[in-house]
C-alpha cells in the first residue's frame, strides 16, 4: 500500500502572530500576511492580488480572507 | 447607538467589546479581535480596524460550529473606520465592509456569504449589500430554456444584515449549539439587536 504524502501547513510566523495580538499591522506585514495566505492557495502575492481585483479568488474562506487584505493596501 | 470615540481604535473596541459580550451570550467564547492598519491612498493616509475572530496557527479566523449537517467555519468580518463628526469633538464608526461566511469542512467552497461593500468599484452596479453562495436552482423560460444557476451569479439584496441575525441563523436553522438557553439567546440577540438598529447604524452610514 502506497503511502500518501502528508501536506503540513505552514505556520503563521511568529511575529505576524505578534502583530495580530498586538492589533496592529504595518503595509509590510500586511503584504507579508497576504503573501503567507496566499501560498495556502498556491498563488504568489501579485497574482493573489491581481485576482481579488478581478473577484477571481478560490470560492472559499481563504479567499474571501485575502480579498479584504488586498482592499486594505497601499494605492 | 452610535458608536462613538477618541479615535478608531477606541471607537472599534467598543464595538468589539459589545458584539463579544453578544457572542459569550449566544454562540462562541472566541472573542473577536481587532488590527488597526494604515493604508496610504492618492497620498492620503487613511486609517481602518479590521474586525475577525483570532488567527489559528495557520492563518484562518474562523469558528468551528457543530451544527446538525456537520462541522461548519463561521468567518465574522468587518473593516471599520472613523468619521469625524462635526458636532462632537470625539470620532464616529463605520462600517466599510463586511463578510460573514460559513463553509462547510466537506467542501471547497463557501455555503452563503453575506457581504457589504460600501466603496465598490466605479464599474461595480451591483446591490453593495447582498447574499452569495453555491446555491443551485433552476428557471424555466418562455422558450422552454432551463437556466441553471447558483446564487454566486447573482448579487441578491439583503439590505443591511446583522451579526445578531447572522448567529440567529446559526443557532435556529444550523442547530449550532447555544452557550444558553433559547429564552435566553434570543432575548440577547433581540436587545442587542434593537440597540444596533436605531442610532447605532446611521442611515448615511449605509
Amino acid at each position: 500500500m502506497a503511502l500518501e504524502a502528508c501536506k503540513v501547513s505552514p505556520q503563521l510566523p511568529e511575529h505576524l502572530r505578534d502583530a495580530f495580538d498586538e492589533g496592529y499591522l504595518t503595509q509590510e506585514q500586511l503584504r507579508e500576511f497576504i503573501a503567507f495566505q496566499a501560498a495556502r492557495l498556491d498563488l504568489e502575492f501579485d497574482e493573489a492580488v491581481r485576482r481579488a481585483h478581478a473577484d477571481t479568488l478560490p470560492r472559499n474562506i481563504t479567499g474571501d480572507d485575502i480579498r479584504v487584505l488586498v482592499s486594505l493596501l497601499d494605492r | 447607538m452610535t458608536i462613538y470615540g477618541d479615535n478608531l481604535r477606541d471607537a472599534a473596541s467598543t464595538f468589539v467589546h459589545q458584539m463579544n459580550a453578544l457572542l459569550n451570550k449566544t454562540l462562541t467564547y472566541t472573542p473577536l479581535r481587532l488590527s488597526i492598519l494604515h493604508r496610504t491612498e492618492n497620498g492620503l493616509r487613511r486609517e481602518f480596524a479590521l474586525v475577525s475572530f483570532p488567527r489559528s496557527g495557520v492563518g484562518d479566523s474562523a469558528i468551528e460550529l457543530k451544527t446538525r449537517y456537520g462541522p461548519m467555519d463561521l468567518s465574522l468580518k468587518q473593516t471599520l473606520e472613523a468619521v469625524r463628526d462635526e458636532n462632537r469633538r470625539q470620532v464616529r464608526l463605520r462600517t466599510v465592509s463586511y463578510g460573514y461566511t460559513l463553509q462547510p469542512h466537506a467542501w471547497d467552497d463557501r455555503l452563503i456569504r453575506w457581504e457589504y461593500v460600501r466603496f465598490p468599484g466605479e464599474d461595480s452596479f451591483w446591490s453593495r449589500h447582498h447574499v452569495q453562495g453555491p446555491l443551485e436552482f433552476e428557471i424555466l423560460d418562455d422558450r422552454d430554456t432551463i437556466h441553471n444557476l447558483t446564487l454566486n451569479e447573482w448579487h441578491l439584496p439583503t439590505g443591511w444584515v446583522p451579526i445578531e441575525e447572522v448567529i440567529r441563523f446559526c443557532l435556529h436553522d444550523l442547530g449550532a449549539p447555544a452557550l444558553t438557553a433559547r429564552d435566553g439567546w434570543h432575548a440577547a440577540l433581540t436587545e442587542s439587536a434593537e440597540a444596533f438598529r436605531t442610532p447605532y447604524v446611521a442611515r448615511e452610514d449605509i
